[in-house]
């Protein structure tokens, strides 16, 4: 028994039994108490403070009461599709993990084990490829519902999800070109090792390419649905759009699959921007350390990565309004797509003269985001933009509350 | 989404079929391993929770329960219409632009290690996604909401008449 757990396919399989009782689940049922405590905090409220002390058992009311409320299914609907909908979600945001590297390596005996449940050769491809089959189970489900609110939800998820797509390939690409890999453990320590920059800063792909970071932390919010690309959900328009037919445990598991998308969106940004769990100047996250306590200490740096990645997210969405369609859309299309190809290029050039490490990559970051910002700032978008030729307002200004003349 | 996704499930796939690592390379195997049992976590989470949940939970069927959910109005027909959103232009120009991305992938790897010989080629491939893809700006292609005929913004705005007539 011993032996199997200590080889690398039982590990993997301890670890990914680990990583989903004792990471994923607790984690997503606190990232919805964190949210309503955020929430609370940023509108000067108290939050969910009446179950447990500090409100603490909140989470756990909250998944009784979805597993015992009663769990209807509409006469109208699809209902194979309806009911698979919340499973495929819920999966696909699922088997992201599998790929992340948690830790290093692991000595136990004269035996070196990956922290890692899988690593395949094209870790990279495999996480983009699961992540983004989550637009099935929004579309799936809106489209079975038979409910217009919820088609055009899935209609709009659709859109927002493909387009969003483009600009997060090519954030990712831009790492690849830096990196020259598709493996996740790769990335990760190529990030750790090395000297300090400028004698302090660790070689982390954000500091080569912060813009690409900022980025693919929108796309990342855009495809997991989050404020303030939300329009898929909108309450104020669709009142619940996508999920609006779905009731108890089957609306649990398309909440649950936000927060678990959220989550692997972070780990996965934390792995290619942030170093995984590299800290600088810590020795026990140091590539070379391989014991007990240095995994703890990896994981833990990981964790805390995702943790204010999620933090960041939550704070986004209680502080920015939703994006109007067209407005969602030509950020995609007309914004970040066009600036992220040319990050591409220039990833492409640094790399052609071998300067790819060098302060000419945040450099060149700085002028694209300009560049880009002052050609958004002169253009204007036909009639739903800002519009620089409005009618002058012809009547004179009338006082607050007195009625115009002729209307009297 | 489809096209990487699809090229993700080749690409697994190619992984079992292939199956033969090197020592310090992944072994494949273990992703599958990783890949059924989130796949079976997800799964038993699902069903389970669906099947053996229905013991605990109340069950009162409803006419009102079961009918669609319109914020109270009665629905009129079904949602399952031809619905256009501008949709298919935006999933047209996806799909192609999906595939020059996709194509790029395996390029970016190899770029590092073959230097120039590898950046002429990506010179011309580049532009070939570049120029269309500013042919479709342009063109308005890329705009969500589009003028159609007799909505251009100028006969509305210039014309103190059609101002007018709008108020």
């Amino acid at each position: 028994m011993w032996d199997f757990l200590t080889s690398q396919f039982g590990f993997s399989i301890a670890l990914a039994a680990f990583i989903m009782l004792g990471v994923i689940l607790p984690s997503v049922a606190y990232c919805i108490y964190f949210e309503r405590k955020i929430s609370a905090w940023i509108q000067d409220r108290k939050g969910p403070n009446r179950v447990g002390p500090l409100g603490l058992l909140q989470p756990v009311a909250d998944g009784a009461k979805f597993f015992l409320k009663e769990d209807f299914i509409p006469g109208h609907v699809d209902k194979p599709l309806f009911l698979a909908a919340p499973a495929i979600i819920f999966i696909v945001s699922l088997v992201g993990f599998a790929a992340i590297p948690w830790g290093g390596q692991w000595q136990i005996g004269d035996k070196l084990l990956e922290v890692q449940v899988a690593r395949p050769d094209i870790g990279l491809l495999y996480i983009i490829g699961v992540a983004s089959m989550a637009v099935y189970g929004v579309v799936v489900g809106g489209w079975a519902s038979n409910n217009k609110f919820a088609f055009f939800g899935a209609i709009r998820a659709t859109a927002q999800m493909i387009s969003y797509e483009i600009p997060m390939g090519l954030c990712i690409l831009v790492v690849v070109l830096t990196m020259g890999t598709l493996r996740l453990e790769t990335i990760t320590s190529l990030q750790a090792g090395g000297e300090y920059w400028i004698g302090f800063i660790p070689q982390w792909n954000v500091f080569l390419h912060p813009l690409a970071f900022v980025v693919l932390f929108i796309t990342a919010l855009a495809e997991a649905n989050r404020m303030p690309f939300d329009l898929a959900e909108a309450e104020q328009e669709l009142v619940g759009g996508y999920h609006v037919e779905y009731s108890a445990l089957k609306f649990g598991m398309f909440f649950l699959a936000e927060y678990a998308h959220m989550i692997t969106g972070s780990a996965f940004i934390a792995v290619l921007f942030l170093g995984g769990w590299h800290f600088p100047y810590l020795p026990w996250t140091q590539p070379e350390a391989t014991g007990f306590f240095a995994v703890m200490c990896k994981m833990a740096v990981i964790g805390g990565k995702i943790v204010a990645m999620l933090f960041v997210m939550m704070w986004i969405r209680w502080t920015i309004p939703r994006f109007r369609f067209d407005q969602l859309m030509r950020l995609a299309w007309l914004r970040l797509i066009p600036m992220m190809l040319a990050m591409f290029v220039l990833a492409v050039l640094l790399l052609y003269f071998r300067l790819h490490r060098s302060a000419l990559a945040p450099a060149g970051n700085l002028l694209i985001l300009g560049a880009t910002l002052w050609i958004a700032a002169r253009s204007t978008a036909p009639i739903t933009g800002r519009q620089l030729n409005m009618p002058e307002i012809r009547n004179e200004p009338t006082q607050t509350g007195a009625m115009p003349a002729e209307a009297v | 989404m489809g096209c990487v996704a699809l090229e993700t499930v080749l690409a697994v796939a190619a992984c079992v079929v292939q199956a033969s690592p090197a020592p310090h390379q992944g072994t494949n195997v273990e992703l599958v391993v990783g890949l059924v049992m989130f796949l079976l976590a997800g799964f038993l989470l699902a069903f389970v929770g669906l099947s053996v949940g229905r013991i605990a939970r109340p069950n009162m069927p409803h006419p009102e329960k079961a009918s669609t959910y319109e914020c109270g109005e009665p629905a009129i027909g079904d949602s399952w219409v031809q619905f256009d959103l501008r949709f298919y232009t935006v999933a047209l120009v996806f799909i192609v632009f999906d595939v020059e991305v996709a194509l790029l992938w395996p390029w970016a790897v190899v770029y590092r290690d073959m230097g120039g010989a590898a950046f002429w080629p990506f010179l011309v491939f580049f532009l070939l996604i570049a120029i269309p893809f500013l042919y479709e700006w342009k063109s308005g292609y890329l705009d969500w909401v589009r003028a159609s005929t007799g909505q251009r913004r100028e006969s509305v705005l210039d014309s103190p008449e059609d101002a007018e007539a709008s108020t």
